[in-house]
């Protein structure tokens, strides 16, 4: 695989940063190049958070997207403010609370997952972000699930998280 | 190829402080540097070392120094805010030629600024500390790799020259995460140990280009430490009229350095010897400028990549060998322009123009309008 690079947008506290870190642990597991870069405020909660996820078969020179393969967006300001690092035949993955109105990105794919509304169904918030990282692996494959299930286990060590993200392959 | 793990620059940092046979941190927390803090605190426990808390930034360098005189590697970790109040104590550290290693994870200023990316500490890593007859080194990582193999560089150094070595990162490296691998055989320095007897040792005597041997407090060797003047024998020199007795040792600190020059510059070259525009950067801007090369090669454009490992000593004799055949220098640096006079200095009848921007790091991009705009 050439350079591949994964934008993840929402706010402080949806586990933007964790999340990015994880999927570019599981790129390094399966023994690719990959970079994270994380860039959030100084609000623990509620702020603007992003993680910037670059993998390769080569080494990586430049480390942040510059024009996004897939860009996943779970906060409606954050998405209208980064669409515009997505390519213009990106993949874009939503959370289905959120609207899409620019009409201007006629050519790019929409996936559209009840992400939040999952995570609420269940009663625990706090693992939006590993079925949106289910829902990531299912639509673009770029690690292997199992690769991911070792990083959730290294990263957070939770069953629950595993399940989670499992939930999200089928979403 | 040795172990690889995915971890972030100032995680990479402490394992390579780890490998190089650092044993004692003393340090208080900053952001972007707080994960060297955090991760030492609990590695120091486990490698019988010794992890510190200090109060402040003044007395973290200073229980650095003493940590050093008392025969361990040590090291402290700050940003910018913090590396302004350590200027005095290294200063200290360089008057005694004790070695240690200070990381400075660049945060935008002045003053508190923010907590994001800037490379605004260059000149004063270089002359931070008052009574600038002296020299130092100052090492810039661009990858995780190079903070795992930078620090133990910096150890390296600090110990052969018995002079503070500065790590200066930078946010944009201290948080990013990449792989690491680390080497199954990794080069350790340690400092030269005096084999004299007692009453012949004289603790700064050594020739022009080295540093001296250098006793640890409870050897039974007489070593008197001061940041005033001193003689070979370590005494300070208080008046005008003594002064040639100091005058030595005042030397010594510089010349160790600039005599070897050669062996402590470090340089990345790539695509030099036909480039007719060489972009000279270091640290995260280089990863925007590589990118920006590569893309520039495609396109047919003799682009050049020139990347500095070691900030000081500024080798301008390499520079001016290196961009021999350019018609055109880009400096690209996330700042008002610091390493830009320099290369200009190396370089005066040549065309040495800035890329300068104020906050985070470059985009291949811009670099890369840069370089069509000169084309």
């Amino acid at each position: 695989m050439e350079r591949f690079e994964v934008r993840i947008v929402g706010v402080g506290g949806q586990g933007i940063r964790i999340a990015g870190i994880i999927l570019a642990t599981a790129a390094v597991i399966d023994g690719l190049f990959a970079t994270h870069w994380p860039s959030y405020g100084v609000e623990a909660r509620g702020g603007p958070s992003i993680s910037d996820i670059v993998t390769s078969k080569e080494e990586i020179d430049y480390p942040r997207v510059s024009a996004a393969d897939v860009l996943v967006a779970l906060n409606q300001e954050m998405l209208t403010k980064y669409l515009n690092s997505l390519k213009p035949n990106g993949l874009l993955i939503l959370d289905s609370n959120l609207t899409m109105v620019d009409s201007k990105y006629k050519n790019i794919t929409i996936k559209r997952a009840p992400l939040i509304n999952t995570a609420k169904r269940i009663g625990e918030y706090s693992i939006v972000n590993m079925i949106m990282l289910g829902v990531l692996v299912n639509s673009t494959r770029i690690v292997s699930v199992e690769s991911m299930i070792k990083s959730i286990r290294e990263a957070t060590g939770l069953d629950k998280n595993i399940e989670a993200f499992k939930l999200g392959l089928k979403l | 190829m040795g172990k690889v793990l995915f971890m972030s620059g100032n995680d990479a940092c402490v394992e390579g402080a780890i490998a190089a046979g650092c044993r004692f941190f003393a340090g208080y927390p900053i952001t972007p540097a707080n994960e060297i803090t955090e991760r030492m605190s609990r590695r120091m426990f486990e490698v019988n070392g010794v992890f510190i808390q200090m109060e402040d930034e003044i007395a973290s360098i200073c229980a650095v120094i003493g940590a050093s005189w008392a025969g361990l590697k040590a090291m402290t970790a700050t940003s910018g805010p913090g590396f302004s109040l350590m200027q005095e104590g290294i200063g200290y550290a360089i008057a005694t030629e004790t070695p240690c290693v200070i990381v400075n994870v660049q945060r935008i200023g002045p003053s508190t600024g923010s907590i994001f990316s800037q490379q605004g500490d260059v000149m004063q890593a270089r002359w931070g500390s008052h009574g600038g007859c002296y020299e130092n080194i100052v090492l810039s990582p661009y990858s995780i790799q190079e903070m795992f193999s930078l620090t133990i560089e910096s150890f390296n150094l600090s110990e052969e020259f018995r002079v503070p070595v500065i790590l200066l990162s930078e946010a944009a490296i201290g948080h990013l995460r990449e792989r690491l691998v680390i080497p199954e055989k990794i080069n350790i320095v340690n400092r030269r140990r005096p084999t004299v007897s007692i009453k012949d040792f004289k603790p700064f005597k050594a020739l022009e280009n080295e540093a001296p041997p250098m006793a640890f407090f409870g050897d039974g060797y007489r070593v008197y430490y001061t940041g005033h003047l001193h003689t070979v024998e370590g005494f300070p020199v208080l008046s005008l009229e003594k002064y040639p007795l100091a005058e030595e040792v005042l030397k010594r600190i510089s010349s160790k350095i600039r005599l070897n020059i050669h062996r402590i510059t470090m340089l990345d070259a790539r695509y030099i010897n036909d480039a007719k525009i060489i972009i000279v950067s270091y640290g995260s801007s280089a990863r925007a400028a590589l990118r920006a090369v590569n893309e520039a090669r495609k396109n047919g454009i003799k682009a050049g990549y020139l990347r500095l490992i070691t900030l000081w000593p500024f080798n301008y004799q390499k520079i001016r060998e290196l961009c021999s055949y350019a018609d055109v220098v880009i400096v690209a640096e996330v700042n008002n322009g610091q390493i830009l006079y320099e290369v200009q200095r190396a370089l005066p009848s040549k065309n040495v123009i800035p890329l300068l921007k104020l906050a985070d790091t470059h985009t291949p991009m811009e670099v890369l309008a840069k370089i069509r705009e000169v084309v």
